[in-house]
């Protein structure tokens, strides 16, 4: 084929690629699509979750030290309220509702009921009504700012009370479709813990 | 007209100064309810410890509280749970109660007690304050703290951990907790089944305050009422002062219809004897005015009267309701001059009884003391008035209505002789002594069997204890020492050996003020170890190397320890503020000049436990105590002292007739029927109500006092047939209104009631019909040729 032969054929088919080319212009993004629309829509999409096995990595950055606290570990939810994250050391704890065991070097080395102590409820009650879709609670204790975007969705979560507003001055999550990837915890006197999770498995499987 | 004028300004002047004295009863009289007056005022310090704690014990101002979900499935233990929140929080806030507990900790958790945190290197568990001074101690702590910032587990304390790295503030409140607690749910008490919701209310107020405890139960009420959400749940409450309560409510409801038909029946008797609605009428105002003035007169001496002694005391007045029928009786249509000697015998009638009744005025029991009293001021009150003002407000003129069958009667009527008579005794004395021979012990020591609590309660209160695993705080060791510290210092000695018989599996649990509130001594030895500032500063220092904490954070820390070192001691004054006030106030407290340090035991295992108990409390200078045994001899006492003041007013009453009589073989007639009518009384409550209890005996009281008037009346020497007509027919009014009145509360279910009603009722005809087969005079005086015409004579 000649080059004037080859122009004239992109000539040629130059409408048909313009279009191809604004089609895939307007053609929803693939990252995008699966992000819910709104927060009723995400919670809904987090329901279906029955369990989810994830790596982390949790930062702690705190006015009392000079460094920054790192550990990584494995976190699995089950519906509607398990909760096990175990760090690589072999230290974490379990949650089966109300019931929080404390684990250190693999075993477990207290017991405590979560509603006794308003600090640590807030600071699960949380993380649990985000895992199990529980729209409600989360209203019920924070002023919600959900924004999807281009990959991912950001959901920010105020607190109500002054009791849980001595303890969080901010929690943001930020997710892409069912998958939580980070939660960052701001407290009032800077102090700000940051988890990221890599997910490593999930029932059922295919709800991105 | 002169006459009539004035009767009707005698009339006028008694009624206003009855009214008078009404006004007077009514807004300056304070009645107490407090039932453990009732009981002795101690004679030895274990008495009086025991005292203090039946009247103000942590037992007996317990209210316990059960949320049901009632069956409503909609009810989870969330609603449960909130409920019990919301409930204990505006509980708290009543000021009510010295202590509601439901298991929720946020209460604790959830704020620093600034007095509390000040003194945590004196009071706390020394391992994570005092003793976790040094830099291998420091060093653990920084690590631990490190760890929680890590896992997230710091927040719940961070706001505290510059100035407490030792985490000894939360040591101080993990031994807070009670040591055995119940099942929890969602951070509150819940039953193993989790279907109810559990709270416990101490009241503030004492346990035999029946008004203050009204006033709790009606706060739990109104409370629980008012919560939002609690549709579909039930509250229910169980423990002594509820029970109490309920009772006061019953005893209220059950008197006042049966006291209401006694009083019926009594008019109708006065109104078919006297066909008379003056006399009925105005026969009512000598015993109104006894109890109007006698009750002022108790009053203005002690300063209050008690519920139960008024009670009881006009039960003992109903002897002066036939003060009337006999002036009525007598004086109709008798010549005026002959009154005379109806006149002696009643006052004979009177000082006898008197003198009874002020036997049991003189005691060490101020309810008694007080019943007898009122008694004596009383009856002399309704005798003079009866004498002095109601026999010139008689109607002029008035005939008792005629009684035809009553003149040929009375010589039918068998009599017995004095020798038949003192058989009689003997067999009546012989049967009681083999009854209690064979029963064994005639009192009744066990407070609980004068219960009106209904079956289905009880069994609440056993459930809901159950369910809470409440020890049973009948068994408590007590310290009486000069003040607070050197309780704690005896407490703080017993402490290892009650350890050691709890390992031992001798007992469960203990519980004492020493564990929250260690003595003087102990708080200056931790003192005494805190380092100086340079010290403590090298040894955080070294603590710290390979660590991130800024030490320059933890300067709070450092100020906190070296403010400790010059504190005074904390005491239990300095405690009423704090998280601790309530359980240290319960377990230590003022004992009129001294202190009382209290150490509850669960789980005493037998007499073994017991032996090991009684040579512990020898060595420590302590007292071993059990509730219900001391209760019972308590009883037993009071039962001694009331059974010494009986035969005391039995001895009174005969030398007083003996004096009065002067006559051996009247003396006999009279005597017989009284002594047989309460031995017979007596054997009879034993053989059917098992034993006698407090008020069976106050009611044969009243017996004596009734066959005393009986026998009196009818042994005396008449003027006639006509005479002896009137006698037999007062008499016969008299104890046919005792004798219905009374039978009328033995209908009752409550116990007090049942007991006074039945008593009287069986000791009034006892005493009415041994009087008449005994007593019955045979002579007539010399003043019978001018005898008058009988009631039951033609005319």
């Amino acid at each position: 084929m000649t080059r004037s032969g080859l122009e004239n054929q992109l000539l040629r088919s130059a409408p048909a690629l313009l279009a191809f080319c604004l089609w895939l212009l307007f053609l929803p993004q693939p990252g995008a699509a699966t992000q819910p629309a709104d927060v009723k829509a995400l919670m809904a999409l987090l329901r279906r979750v029955r369990r989810v096995e994830v790596s982390y990595q949790e930062t702690v950055k705190s006015g009392l030290i000079d460094t920054t606290i790192s550990t990584r570990g494995r976190l699995i939810y089950e519906a509607p309220d398990h909760i096990r994250r175990i760090s690589d050391r072999r230290e974490g704890f379990v949650l089966d509702g109300d019931h929080m065991r404390l684990i250190a070097g693999g075993r477990v080395v207290k017991e405590l009921v979560v509603s006794d102590l308003a600090p640590l409820e807030a600071m699960v009650g949380a993380l649990r009504a985000t895992f199990s879709g529980d729209l409600a609670t989360l209203r019920g204790d924070y002023r919600l700012d959900y924004r999807p975007a281009n990959g991912h969705w950001t959901l920010d979560l105020e607190p109500r009370g002054s009791g849980l507003s001595a303890m969080f001055r901010h929690i943001e999550m930020v997710g892409d479709g069912a998958t939580i990837t980070t939660i960052v915890m701001e407290e009032p006197n800077g102090d700000r813990r940051t988890l990221r999770m890599r997910l490593l498995s999930r029932e059922p499987a295919g709800l991105d | 007209m002169r006459g009539s004028a004035r009767r009707w300004g005698l009339l006028a002047a008694w009624l206003a100064a009855l009214a008078l004295l009404a006004v007077w009863d009514a807004t300056r009289i304070r009645i107490s309810t407090d039932l453990s007056q009732f009981l002795p005022r101690g004679a030895s310090q274990q008495d009086n410890v025991l005292l203090s704690q039946v009247r103000g014990g942590i037992a007996a101002r317990t209210l316990l509280l059960r949320i049901d979900a009632a069956g409503n499935a909609e009810s989870t233990p969330k609603h449960l749970a909130a409920a019990s929140r919301a409930l204990a929080g505006r509980l708290r806030d009543s000021g009510v109660f010295a202590q509601v507990a439901n298991g929720d900790l946020t209460v604790i958790v959830g704020k620093t007690d600034p007095v509390l945190f000040r003194y945590r290197y004196l009071i706390g568990p020394p391992k994570h304050c005092a003793d976790a001074m040094d830099e291998p101690a420091l060093r653990a702590a920084l690590q631990q703290r490190l760890e929680e910032l890590a896992s997230g587990l710091a927040i719940l304390d961070k706001q505290r951990l510059a100035a407490d790295p030792t985490a000894c503030y939360r040591a101080m409140l993990g031994a807070l907790a009670p040591r055995q607690a119940p099942t929890r749910k969602r951070g509150v008490w819940f039953s193993p089944d989790g279907r109810h919701a559990l709270l416990v209310a101490v009241t503030a107020a004492r346990a035999s305050d029946l008004a203050s405890q009204r006033r709790a139960v009606a706060t739990i009420e109104q409370a629980f009422a008012a919560l939002p959400g609690t549709k579909g749940l039930k509250l229910e409450l169980a423990g002594p002062g509820y029970f109490a309560v309920g009772s006061e409510q019953r005893i209220k409801t059950e008197t006042m219809l049966l006291s209401t038909a006694a009083s019926v029946i009594v008019i109708l008797i006065l109104a078919l004897a006297f066909r008379s609605v003056t006399l009925v009428v105005l026969g009512l105002l000598p015993l109104t005015s006894g109890v109007l003035l006698a009750a002022a007169l108790v009053s203005l001496l002690f300063g209050s009267v008690l519920g139960i002694t008024l009670a009881l005391g006009v039960t003992l007045l109903g002897v002066a309701l036939d003060y009337p029928v006999h002036v009525y009786a007598h004086a109709a249509g008798a010549d005026p001059g002959r009154g005379r000697p109806v006149w002696r015998t009643l006052l004979l009638c009177l000082v006898t009884t008197v003198l009874g009744y002020a036997a049991v005025a003189w005691t060490s029991f101020e309810g008694l003391s007080q019943l007898g009293i009122l008694a004596v001021v009383g009856l002399a009150t309704a005798a003079l008035t009866s004498r002095y003002l109601l026999l010139p407000l008689m109607p002029t003129g008035y005939r008792l209505p005629e009684r035809r069958w009553l003149a040929p009667l009375q010589p039918r009527l068998p009599r017995l002789s004095l020798r038949a008579g003192v058989w009689l005794l003997l067999a009546s004395l012989a049967a009681l002594g083999l009854t209690v021979l064979v029963r064994g012990n005639p009192w009744e020591t066990d407070i609980r069997r004068l219960s009106v609590v209904p079956q289905s309660e009880l069994d609440r209160d056993r459930a809901i204890r159950a369910q809470l695993g409440a020890p049973d705080v009948a068994r408590v060791l007590y310290a009486v020492a000069d003040d607070d510290a050197a309780v704690l210092m005896r407490l703080e000695a017993l402490r290892p050996n009650l350890e050691s018989l709890e390992h031992q599996g001798l007992i469960s649990g203990f519980e004492g003020a020493d564990r929250w509130l260690p003595s003087p001594r102990t708080q200056r030895s931790r003192q005494a170890i805190l380092p100086g500032p340079e010290t403590l500063a090298a040894a955080l220092r070294a603590a710290d190397a390979g660590l991130p904490f800024r030490l320059e954070r933890l300067q709070p820390f450092l100020n906190d320890v070296e403010d400790s070192r010059t504190l005074s001691p904390l005491r239990a004054d300095d405690l009423a503020d704090t998280l601790i006030g309530t359980p240290v106030a319960m377990l230590l407290q003022p004992f009129g000049e001294r202190w009382l340090g209290l150490v509850p035991l669960s789980g005493v295992a037998g007499e073994e436990a017991v032996t090991a108990l009684r040579n512990l409390v020898e060595r420590h200078r302590m007292g071993y105590l059990d509730l219900r045994e001391g209760t019972a001899e308590l009883l037993s006492g009071f039962f001694a002292e009331t059974l010494d003041k009986l035969l005391i007013a039995a001895a009174v009453l005969l030398l007083t007739l003996a004096v009065a009589l002067r006559n051996r073989r009247r003396l006999a007639q009279v005597s017989l029927p009284i002594t047989m009518a309460l031995v017979l009384t007596f054997l009879l409550v034993i053989l059917l109500h098992g034993a006698a209890n407090l008020f069976h005996m106050v009611s044969l009281l009243l017996v004596a006092g009734l066959a005393v008037d009986y026998s009196l009346f009818l042994s005396r020497p008449v003027v006639g047939a006509a005479d002896r007509a009137r006698t037999l027919f007062s008499v016969s009014v008299g104890a046919g209104t005792s004798f219905g009145m009374f039978a009328m509360l033995a209908l009752s279910a409550i116990p007090a009631l049942n007991a006074i009603g039945f008593t009287v009722a069986a000791g009034s005809l006892f005493g009415y019909l041994l009087s008449l087969l005994l007593a019955r005079s045979e002579h007539e005086s010399l003043e019978s040729i001018t005898d008058a015409p009988a009631p039951g004579s033609a005319r």
